[in-house]
């Protein structure tokens, strides 16, 4: 027997809608048009978060801010990964202009995470239209947290994508991450691990976050890379003064620097030996804290 | 506490035991009446004021006819008390404000809403009216889950919900109704059209 939700007070309508998850939500959009204005103009979505990641697939999951188990994950992934097998649970879906996109529902390996996979041939056409349609009914859910692992043939389109947005924090790692990728992002806190990037690079890096041609709303930025990189190039023609902090007897640091950038914000930079993950190569990396907002008196 | 156990005295039903307290009489729309207690009351916001603003005695609940809750049936508030009995005493939730909400339906409420669809609609729309606002949250809930793992076709099973070309029908049909002329102009225009004329006018 079916339920008329349609035909419930207005206020009621909209306390179903509130208490749907954001994959029932979507879903629900995709139904007709009316349902769509319904879902977008009743559900405003608070105290949730919003993380996209790029690994073998792309991934963007909506998670509770107070309650991490609270968390919901839309999947685009290529189209060989799709098993019809696995009916009813999968069905036909209709994103933006394109009709009949391989999808369905499946579950975490805990069983708790409901999960909504879309597949497709072309992974960046998917990238985009998914996102869109998921953006376009829920529109202002902070972004939190942007990974970047793998995908690297895609880079080009994943850079050029998150430039356009602010989020909170990028963790990245991989050797395809360049240097203009770097400097597109738009966010507080960016972590680069095993890269790639020369001394050259970091140090045009750190000069245009010195004198505020590119990543204004950087506070901290953690670079590591399997090599011993020259400290006194990187941070050539930068308002520097070492500080004199405790070191390690075998020179592996830390050292570290004040930093004062030209518009009077002031920070810290930090360059010391990490503990490596891989046991065949040594591991080291720059940490740079910049207290945004505050100038030196 | 089990559905059936919960003490809502329905007069109309086997004797439930009633606790030596204050309790009010009301009647359904369908004359079934109903002893509920002072506490459980106070789940509904919409009957806690009316008890309060009558003031009403002991002597004045057995000596006055029951208070009437018109545009609800018996069955449905059968429910509604028995659920209110069962979370007398209860704070009334606050929201945490997130949305879409968390909301965890207790194992009684499950078995009390475990009804079919018709008396579920009553339940909710009992449960807004008598702004009863945990019985609001559980009951939407219960319909919220109805979608999960739905297919869009199988939502609009579920939730009776009709297509665009649905919709726009009866977008037509309801403009046609409001103005039965419409249709009469788009024909002459359409008329006009097919002979070649460039203005309608």
């Amino acid at each position: 027997m079916s339920f008329p939700i349609i035909r419930l007070p207005y206020l009621v309508f909209k306390m179903v809608l509130e208490s749907m998850g954001f994959i029932d939500l979507f879903i629900l959009t995709r139904t007709s048009k009316k349902m769509k204005r319904y879902v977008k103009n009743y559900v405003k979505v608070r105290n949730y978060e919003m993380n996209v990641d790029f690994d073998t697939h792309f991934e963007l999951n909506f998670t509770n801010k107070s309650n991490e188990k609270q968390v919901e994950v839309f999947v685009v992934e290529t189209i060989e990964k799709y098993k019809s097998e696995d009916e009813p649970k999968c069905f036909p879906l209709k994103l933006g202009n394109v009709d009949g996109i391989n999808s369905g529902f499946y579950d975490s390996k805990c069983g708790e995470v409901p999960i909504l996979g879309t597949f497709w041939n072309d992974m960046t056409a998917g990238l985009e239209k998914f996102y869109n349609e998921i953006i376009e009914i829920f529109p202002d859910v902070p972004f939190k947290l942007l990974g970047i692992e793998h995908l690297e043939q895609y880079y080009g389109i994943i850079f050029q994508w998150a430039a356009g947005f602010t989020v909170e924090k990028v963790e990245m790692t991989g050797e395809m991450v360049e240097l203009n990728h770097l400097k597109s992002l738009d966010a507080s806190i960016i972590s680069l691990h095993a890269s790639t990037l020369s001394d050259q690079e970091i140090h045009d890096f750190l000069l245009a976050l010195s004198n505020n041609t590119s990543n204004t709303s950087l506070k901290a930025l953690d670079i590591s890379f399997y090599r011993n990189a020259d400290c006194d190039f990187i941070l050539e023609e930068l308002d520097v003064i070492q500080e004199e902090v405790p070191t390690r007897q075998d020179g592996s640091g830390p050292f570290e620097w004040s930093l004062m950038l030209d518009n009077g914000e002031f920070g810290t930079i930090t360059y010391e030996e990490y503990e490596s993950d891989d046991p065949e190569r040594r591991c080291w990396g720059f940490e740079v804290q910049i207290a945004r907002g505050k100038t030196f008196q | 506490m089990s559905v059936e156990n919960a003490p809502v005295v329905d007069v109309d039903e086997a004797a439930i035991p009633v606790e030596k307290k204050m309790y009010y009489r009301f009647e359904s729309n369908d004359k079934k009446e109903f002893r509920v207690s002072e506490l459980a009351i106070q789940q509904s916001e919409t009957l806690n004021r009316l008890v309060e603003a009558m003031g009403y005695t002991s002597e004045d609940v057995e000596n006055k006819p029951a208070i009437a809750i018109e545009n609800i049936d018996g069955k449905t508030l059968k429910l509604v008390f028995q659920w209110c009995e069962h979370h007398k005493g209860e704070a009334i939730p606050v929201d945490d404000g997130s949305v879409p909400k968390i909301v965890e339906i207790p194992e009684f409420d499950a078995k009390l809403m475990d009804i079919d669809n018709g008396l579920l609609f009553k339940l909710i729309w009992a449960a807004d009216y008598l702004n009863i606002v945990q019985l609001l949250n559980v009951s939407c809930k219960k319909v919220a889950n109805m979608a999960q793992g739905k297919t869009p076709a199988q939502l609009r099973r579920v939730y009776l919900l009709p297509s665009d070309e649905e919709d726009e029908a009866a977008k037509r049909a309801a403009q046609e109704a409001q103005d039965p002329r419409a249709r009469e102009v788009e024909e002459e225009f359409e008329e006009r059209k097919r002979q070649g004329g460039n203005s309608f006018f």
